[in-house]
C-alpha cells in the first residue's frame, strides 16, 4: 500500500466519521423538535382526548426509536418532520403523531403481545416492540414485507415476528393477542381479527387515505367478550361555532 | 390575390391542426383523470393552454420575422405541436407529483409548475402555427376563425367518440399523425419542398418511435396500483371508454373482501370478489354467486340493509348497481322486482356478460330490469313508482367516475333531485341514501338540510316524523319516508340497529340516552346535529357550523363542497396536527390555479407584449390600448363561462356527462366557427356598428330566454329518445354560439384595417382570459352557481358593445 493510498484512505474515514457525526447530530436535534411538535399537539387536545398527554412511555419510545432508519434514503431529510412519507410500493410511513395516537389508544403493558396487520416501513412495529413483549406483523406486499423483515433484524428487534401473506386471518397460532394494529386499509373490520383480540383487548384502525388520517377507529373487547367502538379524531377541532 | 388552392390548403391544415390540439386537450383531462385524479387533471390543462397566449407574444414579438418565413415556420409549427404532444405527455407522466401532499411537501408546487410548463409547450406551438396563420391571411380572418373553430369542435366529438374503441394512450399517436398531415398540407405551398420534406419525416419517425412503447404510468397512489402490490394479484380484464377506463383485478391468494359499511355482529363471510376500478380508483367488488341466498347474509349486516326491515318491498329501484352487491342485497331480501340502473352499460356488460359464470348475472338473473342510464334520466322518463328507491354511495360513485366533470359536480343529491325521487315514491314507500360517515360530520348534515329545504318548498313541515337515520361506523344510511313514520317501523328500526351494533341518530320521538352507544364519539353530535336541523332553527345551524351545508341545487350542484373561508385559517393552523383531511384542496387548489394563472398569464403574456413590442408603441393609431385590451378579454372570459355553465346545464338534459361534454363542446365551436364564417357577410349587411350592437343584444336576449325556458324545456323532451335530446342541445345551443363567434372575427377585422400590429395582441390577451375563464367560472359557481356564471357572461356580452376597439371608425 503506497503512502498516498493510506493518506486518501485515512482522510475518507476522517471525513466519514465527521460527516457522519454532524448527520447524527442533526437527526438527534430534528428528532426532538418532532417529539416537542407531537407534545404539543398533544396538549391542545387534551380536551378532546380526555388527557393532558400521551402514556410517557410511548413518548419516550417515540423519542427512540429513529425514524430516518425506516425511510427510503431519498426521505431521510424529511425523516423527523411531522408528516407522513412515501416508503415506495404506493404506501407511507404514517405521520408520527398518529403513530403516537394510535400506540397510545391501544394502552399496551410490557408483558403483551400485539398483532400488526401491515407492516410497511416496520416503524410502528419497531415502536410497539420497545413497549410490549412480542409484535406479530403481517405485510401483504412481499417486496415491502421482506425489506422491513430485514431492517428489524438489523436495527435488532428481535421480539418482532414478521410473516408475508394475507391479514384478514391474523395469526391464528398465535393468537389471542392483547392489542391489535391495522394499519393497512380496511373495508371493514375483519370478524377474525375481533376473535383474535383477548377480553379486555383493543384493536385500532386508520381511516382516511394513505396520506391524511381522518378518524381512528378503536375497537375494545370488554371482559364479556361484547364489542364496542369508539371514533377518535386525531385533531382538535370543533365544528360548532356556538352561535346558534 | 392568393391562390385559391393555397388558401383551401390552409384551411384544411388550420382545421385539422385545431381538431388535433382540442382533441389533445380533451384526451389530456382522460389521461389525467386515470394517473392522476380527475379535477386536478382539469386544471392542469386550463393551465397548459396558456400555451395558447404565450405563442401571441412571441408572434407580436417577432410578427415581422416571422412573417417573411411564414412557408417555413407554419408547417415546422405544427410538426413541433406533432411532435412535444407525445413527448411532453411522456415528460409530464415522468413527473411524481402527489396532489395529497401538495400542503406537506413544497416540492409538489415546483413538479406542479414543470407539469403546467411540459404540457403548455404542444399547445404553445398549435397556437403559434394558427396565430401566424391569422396575421398572414389577414383578409381571411373569418374563415380561418371558422376553420379553426369547426376544426376544434370535430376534433372534441370524434377523439371522445374514438375512445370507445382505442385506449387514452393509442389515440395521443393518432392525434400526433393527423397534426403531421396538417404539417404536410401547406408544403404544397412551398417551391423547395426538400427540407421541410425531410424535416416531415424525421418528425414521423420521432412520433412512430415516442407512440410505440407509450404506456400510463398511473400514480402509484391511486388503489388500482396499491392492489396491483399485493401478492397475487392479476389485472384479468381492461376496457377503455369515454365513461373511465375499467380494470378488473382478480387475486386468489388474497381474496377481495369489499363490504363497507358492515357490522361488526357479522355472521358467516364475505364472498370471493374480483375487483372492478373505473379510471384506477372506485373499487367496486364483483360477487361470486351461485344462486344460494344463505352467504348473502352479511350483506344484511350494512346500515344500507335497514329498509327492507321496515316493511314488505315489492318494487325496489337500485341507483347506481355497479358490480351488483345492492342487486344481491335486494334478492337476499325477496324483493320480486328489482329494476336495476347502471349508467356505465359496459359495466354491466363486464358484471353479466364477461364474467357471467362467476357473478351469477346479477342484472339479467335478479334484476327484473336492467336500465344503463342515469337515475334522473330514468325517472323523468316514465311513471313507475316504487316502494324503495336505494341509493348506496359505494356503487354510484363507482360507477360515476367519468373523469370528465370539472370539480364534483353532482346532480343526484341535489333539491330538484330530491322532488323527483319522491314523486316516484308509492305511499308510504321509502328513500334510502347511504353516505360514508366524516368526521366531523358533513355529508349527512347536508343531505338531511338538502331534504328539508327541498320538502319544505313542496309545504311539507313535518318532516322530523318523515325521517329515519341510523350510522355505523363507516356508513350512515338515511331513509325519508313517504308518510309518517310508524310506530312498528320505530321498533324495526331499534332492533335492526341493535343487533348489528348500529347508533340511532334520529327517528321521531328519540331520547338523547339512545344515541351514542355502540360507535361512540366525543359528543352525540349526529344526533344534536340533526335534530337542529330538522326541529330547531336549522338556518342558525347552518350558518354556525364550521362546514358548508347549504342545500345543493341544480344550480348549484357542489354537494361535496363544504368549503367555508371562515374555517380555513383554523384548518390550515391544524395541517400538521391531524387537520389535513378537512382542508379541501380541490377548492384551494382552484382558487391556486386561477392566482397562477393571472400571475403567469401577466408575466408571459402582457408584460413582454409591453415591454417589447415597441412596434404598438410606435405605431400611429386611434384605436385605444385599453379597448383592445378590455374587448379582447371580455370575449375570451364570457365565451368559456357560458360554454362551461352550459355544458353543466345540459347535464339535465342529456344526463350523461360525456354526451353533455361531446355534444355541447362541439356545438358550441362548430357553430361559433359558422357564425365567424358568415361575419363579414353579416358586417357587409348590417355594418360593425349595427352588427355589434345587435350580436350583444341578441346574445344577451337569448341567453336569458334559456334560463327562464331551459327547465321547462328539458323537462317536455324527458321521454325523447337519446338522438331527439342530441338534437335538441344543438338546436338550442346553434343560435348562442353562432352569435359567439361573431365578436372576435369582427374585431379582427377592424384591427386588420387600422392597426394590424395589435391582432397578436389580441389573441395573447384572449388567451390568457380563456385560462382564467376557466378556473373563475368554477369558483362562481361553486359560490353563487351557474346562473349567475350566465349572467355575468351575458353582461360582459353586452358590455363589449361600448368597449369595441376602434369605436370612432364604425360610423365611417
Amino acid at each position: 500500500m503506497t503512502k498516498n493510498t493510506v493518506y486518501k484512505i485515512v482522510v475518507l474515514l476522517a471525513v466519514y466519521i465527521i460527516t457522519g457525526q454532524l448527520f447524527a447530530e442533526d437527526f438527534s436535534r430534528r428528532h426532538q423538535t418532532m417529539i416537542k411538535d407531537i407534545e404539543d399537539t398533544v396538549r391542545e387536545t387534551r380536551h378532546y382526548l380526555d388527557k393532558e398527554m400521551f402514556d410517557q412511555r410511548v413518548m419516550d419510545v417515540m423519542a427512540k426509536v429513529p425514524r430516518h432508519e425506516f425511510v427510503p434514503s431519498s426521505q431521510q431529510d424529511n425523516a423527523y418532520q411531522n408528516r407522513p412519507l412515501p416508503i415506495g410500493y404506493g404506501q407511507t410511513i404514517s405521520q408520527p403523531y398518529i403513530v403516537a395516537l394510535m400506540t397510545d389508544l391501544i394502552e399496551t403493558r410490557s408483558e403483551d403481545r400485539v398483532l400488526e396487520i401491515g407492516t410497511g416501513s416496520a416503524y410502528q412495529a419497531a415502536v410497539l416492540a420497545e413497549l410490549v413483549n412480542e409484535v406479530y406483523s403481517i405485510e401483504v406486499v412481499e417486496a415491502l414485507g421482506e425489506k422491513a423483515a430485514k431492517r428489524l433484524q438489523r436495527l435488532n428487534y428481535n421480539n418482532v415476528h414478521t410473516r408475508i401473506g394475507d391479514g384478514y386471518y391474523g395469526w391464528p397460532e398465535q393468537a389471542p393477542f392483547d392489542a391489535i394494529v391495522v394499519t393497512a386499509a380496511a373495508s371493514h373490520v375483519p370478524p377474525p381479527l375481533i376473535n383474535q383480540l383477548k377480553a379486555g383487548g383493543r384493536m385500532v384502525i386508520p381511516v382516511g387515505s394513505r396520506f391524511m388520517t381522518q378518524q381512528l377507529l378503536l375497537v375494545e373487547k370488554s371482559n364479556d367478550g361484547t364489542i364496542a367502538t369508539r371514533q377518535v379524531m386525531p385533531v382538535v377541532f370543533v365544528p360548532l361555532t356556538g352561535k346558534h | 390575390m392568393l391562390a385559391r388552392s393555397h388558401l383551401i390548403a390552409i384551411y384544411s391544415s388550420i382545421f385539422l391542426l385545431s381538431g388535433s390540439a382540442l382533441a389533445y386537450e380533451v384526451l389530456l383531462m382522460r389521461l389525467f383523470s386515470i394517473i392522476h385524479w380527475h379535477h386536478f387533471a382539469y386544471l392542469i390543462i386550463g393551465l397548459a393552454l396558456l400555451g395558447y397566449g404565450v405563442s401571441g407574444t412571441l408572434v407580436s414579438l417577432f410578427q415581422d420575422w416571422l412573417n417573411t418565413r411564414f412557408t417555413t415556420i407554419y408547417p415546422l409549427a405544427i410538426m413541433l405541436f406533432a411532435v412535444s404532444s407525445l413527448g411532453s405527455f411522456l415528460l409530464a407522466q415522468s413527473i411524481p407529483f402527489n396532489a395529497e401532499v401538495i400542503f406537506w411537501d413544497p416540492w409538489q408546487w415546483v413538479y406542479l409548475a414543470f407539469l403546467f410548463l411540459f404540457l403548455a409547450i404542444p399547445f404553445f406551438f398549435a397556437a403559434t402555427a394558427i396565430c401566424l396563420a391569422f396575421m398572414r391571411f389577414q383578409r381571411h380572418t373569418g374563415a380561418i376563425y371558422a376553420a379553426d373553430l369547426v376544426g376544434a369542435g370535430t376534433g372534441s366529438l370524434m377523439i371522445i367518440a374514438l375512445l370507445f374503441w382505442l385506449a387514452p394512450q393509442q389515440e395521443l399517436w393518432i392525434i400526433s399523425l393527423i397534426a403531421l398531415v396538417a404539417a404536410a398540407i401547406p408544403l404544397s405551398m412551398i417551391e423547395n419542398q426538400k427540407i421541410p420534406l425531410l424535416l416531415l419525416f424525421v418528425a414521423l419517425i420521432v412520433v412512430l418511435f415516442l407512440g410505440s412503447g407509450l404506456e400510463l404510468k398511473m400514480s402509484p397512489y391511486k388503489s388500482l396500483q396499491q392492489t396491483l402490490q399485493i401478492t397475487g394479484s392479476r389485472l384479468v380484464y381492461q376496457q377503455s371508454s369515454p365513461m373511465g377506463f375499467i380494470d378488473l383485478v382478480e387475486n386468489d391468494s388474497v381474496p377481495f373482501r369489499a363490504a363497507s359499511g358492515l357490522s361488526l355482529n357479522t355472521p358467516g363471510e364475505i364472498l370471493p370478489q374480483k375487483a372492478l376500478f373505473v379510471d384506477g380508483e372506485n373499487m367496486t367488488p364483483l360477487n361470486q354467486y351461485d344462486g344460494d341466498r344463505e352467504p348473502l347474509v352479511y350483506l344484511d349486516f350494512m346500515t344500507s340493509a335497514l329498509p327492507y326491515h321496515l316493511g314488505r318491498i315489492e318494487h325496489a329501484l337500485i341507483v347506481g348497481a355497479g358490480g351488483g352487491s345492492d342487486i344481491l342485497q335486494a334478492a337476499y331480501h325477496q324483493v320480486p322486482d328489482i329494476q336495476a340502473l347502471e349508467r356505465n352499460h359496459q359495466v354491466i356488460e363486464i358484471v353479466d356478460q364477461h364474467m357471467a359464470d362467476y357473478t351469477g348475472q346479477p342484472y339479467s338473473h335478479l334484476a327484473s330490469k336492467t336500465h344503463a342510464k342515469d337515475v334522473r334520466d330514468y325517472l323523468q322518463g316514465n311513471e313507475a313508482k316504487f316502494d324503495l328507491i336505494q341509493m348506496n354511495l359505494q356503487q354510484a360513485s363507482a360507477s360515476s367516475a367519468a373523469g370528465l366533470h370539472a370539480i364534483n359536480e353532482s346532480y343526484l343529491y341535489t333539491k330538484e333531485a330530491i322532488k323527483l325521487y319522491r314523486s316516484h315514491l308509492k305511499t308510504g314507500g321509502y328513500l334510502a341514501l347511504t353516505r360514508w360517515v366524516t368526521l366531523p360530520p358533513r355529508d349527512i348534515f347536508k343531505l338531511i338540510n338538502t331534504l328539508v329545504s327541498s320538502l319544505q318548498e313542496e309545504g311539507i313541515d313535518d318532516i322530523d316524523k318523515r325521517m329515519l337515520i341510523i350510522r355505523g361506523w363507516q356508513t350512515a344510511t338515511l331513509i325519508l319516508k313517504q308518510g309518517q313514520v310508524t310506530t312498528h317501523e320505530i321498533e324495526q328500526v331499534k332492533e335492526f340497529s341493535q343487533q348489528r351494533s348500529f347508533d340511532l341518530v334520529w327517528y321521531p320521538g328519540i331520547n338523547i340516552a339512545e344515541t351514542n352507544r355502540f360507535n361512540q364519539l366525543a359528543t352525540p353530535i349526529f344526533y344534536q346535529s340533526a335534530k337542529q336541523l330538522l326541529t330547531g332553527n336549522a338556518d342558525a345551524f347552518v350558518q354556525g357550523y364550521k362546514f358548508n351545508l347549504e342545500p345543493a341545487t341544480d344550480n348549484r350542484p357542489y354537494f361535496h363542497s363544504y368549503f367555508k373561508w371562515d374555517t380555513f385559517t383554523e384548518l390550515l393552523a391544524l395541517k400538521d396536527r391531524g387537520g389535513m383531511p378537512l382542508m379541501e384542496w380541490a377548492y384551494l387548489v382552484l382558487w391556486a390555479t386561477m392566482i397562477i394563472a393571472l400571475i403567469a398569464s401577466v408575466i408571459l403574456i402582457l408584460l413582454p407584449l409591453l415591454i417589447f413590442n415597441k412596434k404598438v408603441h410606435d405605431y400611429t393609431t386611434h384605436i385605444g390600448k385599453g379597448s383592445v385590451v378590455y374587448y379582447f378579454m371580455a370575449i375570451g372570459l364570457a365565451f368559456l363561462m357560458i360554454e362551461i355553465a352550459f355544458i353543466q346545464k345540459f347535464m339535465l338534459l342529456l344526463h350523461h356527462p360525456i354526451y353533455a361534454i361531446a355534444i355541447s363542446l362541439s356545438a358550441f365551436l362548430v357553430f361559433a366557427g359558422v357564425g365567424s364564417q358568415f361575419t363579414q357577410r353579416l358586417l357587409s349587411w348590417f355594418g360593425t356598428q349595427r352588427l355589434i350592437q345587435l350580436t350583444g343584444f341578441s346574445i344577451l336576449t337569448i341567453g336569458l330566454i334559456y334560463l327562464w325556458i331551459l327547465p321547462g324545456v328539458f323537462a317536455w323532451s324527458a321521454d325523447s329518445p337519446i338522438w331527439g335530446r342530441f338534437f335538441m342541445a344543438i338546436l338550442l345551443i346553434a343560435p348562442l354560439a353562432f352569435l359567439m363567434g361573431i365578436p372576435f372575427p369582427l374585431a379582427l377585422s377592424t384591427l386588420t384595417r387600422h392597426a394590424p400590429h395589435y391582432i397578436p395582441w389580441a389573441w395573447g390577451i384572449n388567451g390568457c382570459a380563456s385560462v382564467i375563464s376557466a378556473s373563475l367560472s368554477t369558483i362562481i359557481a361553486i359560490n353563487y352557481g351557474f346562473n349567475m356564471v350566465i349572467v355575468i357572461a351575458l353582461m360582459i356580452y353586452l358590455s363589449i358593445t361600448w368597449f369595441y376597439p376602434g369605436k370612432q371608425f364604425l360610423r365611417q
